[in-house]
């Protein structure tokens, strides 16, 4: 891969409950080259969100704890970085934008002051620079009159506009990378279209690397270039998005194709993948997926299959592909 | 906004009506004689009569009230009973102290309580927090008038650091304060505490983080002035309390306040004395929590009126 910008090896992240110890994040590994748009895709409590966390170190802590591996941000470990310098990449560097628009605004104070105040922070200029830049901003993310935007509280805005508002924080000190935590869930279908191609837009204007974290798969195919997938708090399979579309290897991932209704299928049923996620405090011994596959083998259900890579820069965790890259396509 | 104010004070009126109806009643109600108790057990019979008579007392209760509302709405509350001295001007010397310790504890109880609910907050179960939560149940426990005196022994006998009593100086009004403000401390910190650590909980607090805010300013700034909203309910609350409370701290500390002034009127059965400063300190109570009121929605945007 050219110009890698993070790589995030082990990255294991628990959370230390009453009802015991859960390993929300374990061993995840990933690439991002610049300008590369990733979709980390899985269901809920699957640790896609804690792993974008854990990349700003933005995990409360009590109770949660990144325990090990490595996070390198151009060759940085950011998980060795003090907390001013760590302070100083978010937002900056790599920026997020969250779930729920309508609570990740502060509610008192204006959009235009928690624009600026980001560029103020981290470019050290003037309250009115920042405030120019921020009219600009605003202007970027395509919300007409901006100067009279500037002035509103957050409750004076829609669910789109506020998220479009998210957007121009994040993107207010041009990071190299921008994590979305589900941008679009919590908006209603048109608004989500007008949201990704608004993030693509700006990605190609701002060359911005973008980790998007869905479990929506329609998001994934507008916009991702590469998909990880995760289950139970582990990457399960990585590869470009047209790939894993056409010829999933999990059978998670196939799981969740599968389930999306094809506009030409006459069903009576959705399809489903059998059975629930294992509670986190009772994960199976083997493989995590091996108490809702299909092709179930013995060896699935005594040992964990490794992250392998195959041919055309793929990857999966499954036993079907071990030893056997002949498999592939 | 100035509608609402109107209102809001045009709605005074019928509170005050039952205010005084209330305290009318009860008065009149509760056993003991003005008139005894300023003429004496065994005071004669005709003196007794004539003083009543002089005093509208022998009047039907309905007919009193009715008399006092006209007169009231004059400005004219009577003479006290027991000081021959007209109501109205006994209030206007007394009254600048008593606000004066109200609004001084309430400013003390505030800064103190808001500062120390920031730092239990911020180091939640943490050593600091809860010897700050001890000591904040220890204020809300302790009486204000056993302080007083405690801080009367200590400041003012042993260590002779203030007056221990009256109320000529700047000086003599430190202990009076702070006794007097003692009590909401505790509450006003563990009332911060509670709305600081749910507002760091909250989904924006995650954001400034990701901003790559300080630490500071996210608690100061971003935290504080959404925390501040419910904490200001308290402090129109504690003001109210600090009001009342007056009499204690005032008798203790032999100040000529108002909440001292309505005890004694209580005591000795002076009734236009009671209904005059049970009136003023209602009144006060109210535009205090209209100015809470008020002050909400320069914290908070989302208040409309």
């Amino acid at each position: 891969m050219t110009d890698t910008i993070l790589k995030v090896r082990d990255l294991k992240t628990f959370f230390q409950v009453e009802e015991g110890l859960v390993v929300a994040v374990d061993g995840v590994d990933f690439d991002l080259s610049v300008k590369e748009t990733l979709a980390i895709v899985g269901e809920s409590g699957s640790g896609k969100s804690v792993t974008a966390l854990s990349i700003l170190r933005l995990i409360q802590e009590p109770p949660g704890k990144i325990s090990s591996g490595e996070i390198l941000y151009q060759g940085k470990d950011l998980l060795k970085l003090t907390n001013n310098a760590m302070r100083r990449i978010r937002g900056n560097e790599i920026s997020m934008i969250f779930q729920e628009p309508m609570s990740s605004l502060n509610p008192v104070f204006t959009v235009g002051r928690q624009i600026s105040e980001v560029m103020i922070v981290h470019e050290k200029i003037s309250k009115k620079e920042a405030e120019a830049r921020a009219i600009e901003l605003i202007k970027l993310v395509g919300i007409p009159n901006p100067e009279k935007c500037m002035k509103n509280y957050p409750h004076q805005l829609s669910g789109g506009m506020r998220q479009r508002i998210m957007i121009a924080i994040a993107l207010a000190c041009k990071p190299k990378i921008l994590i979305a935590d589900e941008p679009t869930t919590a908006l209603d279908v048109t608004i989500q279209s007008q949201i990704l191609k608004l993030m693509l837009d700006l990605k190609n204007k701002l060359d911005t690397a973008i980790i998007i974290i869905t479990h929506d798969l329609g998001v994934v195919a507008q916009l991702a270039e590469n998909i990880m997938i995760m289950y139970a708090g582990r990457a399960v399979e990585f590869g470009d998005a047209r790939s894993i579309f056409k010829i999933p290897l999990h059978p998670y991932t196939e799981g969740l194709l599968n389930s999306i209704p094809k506009i030409d299928e006459n069903l009576k049923r959705l399809k489903i993948i059998e059975g629930t996620v294992p509670s986190p405090f009772d994960l199976p011994k083997g493989c995590k997926f091996s108490t809702r596959c299909k092709y179930i083998m013995k060896v699935c259900r005594e040992k964990e299959p490794e992250y392998q890579s195959l041919k055309d820069n793929r990857k999966v965790r499954c036993w079907k592909y071990s030893g056997a890259e002949e498999n592939v396509g | 906004m100035s509608r609402y104010i109107i209102g809001r004070l045009i709605s005074i009126i019928p509170v005050l009506l039952i205010v005084s109806f209330l305290v009318f009643l009860m008065l009149h109600l509760i056993p003991g004689d003005p008139v005894k108790n300023m003429l004496g057990l065994h005071a004669p019979p005709e003196a007794v009569e004539e003083m009543t008579k002089r005093l509208g007392l022998d009047k039907p209760l309905h007919i009193q009230y009715l008399d006092f509302l006209k007169k009231a709405i004059k400005g004219d509350f009577g003479t006290s009973i027991r000081t021959k001295q007209p109501v109205i001007k006994e209030i206007k010397d007394r009254y600048p102290y008593t606000i004066k310790l109200a609004i001084g504890g309430t400013f003390f109880a505030t800064i103190v309580g808001v500062i120390l609910g920031i730092i239990s907050a911020v180091n939640q179960n943490k050593l600091w927090d809860n010897i700050l939560m001890v000591l904040s149940l220890l204020s809300v426990s302790t009486p204000s008038f056993f302080l007083a005196l405690l801080a009367i022994l200590v400041f003012s006998l042993y260590l002779g650091f203030f007056p221990s009593i009256g109320i000529q100086s700047t000086k003599h009004y430190i202990l009076p304060i702070l006794t007097l403000g003692a009590q909401s401390v505790g509450i006003m910190a563990r009332m911060t505490r509670s709305a600081m650590l749910d507002v760091l909980n909250q989904d924006y607090i995650r954001t400034s983080r990701a901003k790559g805010m300080s630490e500071k300013l996210i608690i100061y700034s971003h935290a504080l002035k959404n925390a501040l909203i419910p904490v200001l309910t308290v402090i129109g609350l504690r003001f109210g309390g600090l009001l009342a409370g007056s009499a204690l701290i005032e008798s203790v500390f032999g100040i000529r306040g108002i909440g001292r002034f309505m005890v004694d009127g209580v005591l000795t059965r002076d009734y236009p004395v009671v209904q005059a400063t049970v009136l003023l300190i209602a009144t006060t109570f109210i535009i205090i929590n209209l100015i809470v009121d008020l002050l909400y929605k320069i914290v908070d945007p989302r208040i409309k009126y």
